[in-house]
């Protein structure tokens, strides 16, 4: 434990929490789960911007990081409005049954 | 001390994480991504940034979350029987890891180092002025932002579609 922690080790940890995210929005099927995974997905970006204006020594970061919270409570209440109107037509959140838009075509 | 502070920051978030993906009950999912929500806020607290940490409590792992708690409790969803791969799990996951690669040269280039003479002001006070000098058109977007999101979000989940 002598390392002095850099602005990198944090870059790499919001990379790890971002990968963790992708993973869970590719590899799971639950619609509510996927939704969460690009919340983390959406935190690790806010980490990266909030690590950059602390080496840059620039707030404007952390306007921009508040106006991206604003977003994130307007998608989440979008997707989860989306998500009761889903299991209401599809009696299902499975992301694999939801294919009325892909018969279209 | 803060290498200290950064590896539990770093080992419960990444744990964390790892349990809201791999979390076979949506309900666990939701509460193990609120701890996660918390640690995050520690690590904006870090770098100095006390009222971004101060906002996703309350905010993000605040009222974000108890609308995610509210629709699990409300569609009574139980645990999955296995943890379902989808069709093509392989392609997905080489395409994950080909897609984060990607990102390793941008945290390379980030690591030289920067000399700056300003020190970061986080506080409330300098972040308002900033917010209504700097960035006065992105805040009255994002006043209609939410009205469009609050409008669509009652219409998509009224029982009678207007």
């Amino acid at each position: 434990m002598t390392f002095a922690v850099t602005h990198d080790h944090w870059l790499a940890l919001a990379q790890i929490l971002f990968f963790v995210g992708l993973l869970g929005a590719l590899l799971r099927r639950n619609a509510l789960v996927v939704l969460m995974s690009i919340e983390l997905m959406l935190n690790a970006g806010n980490l990266t911007l909030a690590v950059y204006g602390h080496r840059y020594a620039m707030a404007e970061t952390h306007v921009i990081i508040f106006f991206l919270l604003a977003i994130a409570a307007a998608e989440a209440a979008v997707g989860l409005a989306l998500m009761l109107n889903i299991s209401r037509t599809h009696d299902t959140l499975n992301l694999d049954a939801m294919t009325s838009l892909r018969e279209l075509l | 001390m803060e290498t200290l502070a950064f590896i539990l920051t770093a080992v419960t978030l990444i744990g964390l994480a790892l349990a809201v993906v791999f979390a076979r009950r949506p309900v666990r999912s939701a509460l193990a991504l609120i701890a996660a929500l918390l640690v995050v806020a520690s690590a904006f607290a870090q770098n100095e940034a006390p009222y971004l940490a101060t906002l996703q409590v309350l905010v993000y792992a605040g009222a974000i979350m108890v609308l995610f708690l509210f629709v699990i409790m409300l569609l009574n969803l139980g645990p999955e029987p296995r943890l379902g791969l989808p069709a093509a799990w392989g392609l997905r996951l080489s395409g994950a890891v080909v897609a984060m690669g990607t990102l390793i040269p941008g945290v390379l280039v980030a690591s030289s180092p920067v000399v700056t003479q300003r020190v970061l002001d986080g506080s409330v006070g300098h972040i308002g002025a900033l917010m209504f000098t700097r960035f006065p058109f992105a805040f009255e977007s994002i006043s209609l932002i939410l009205l469009a999101a609050v409008v669509s979000a009652i219409t998509l989940a009224m029982e009678r579609p207007v």
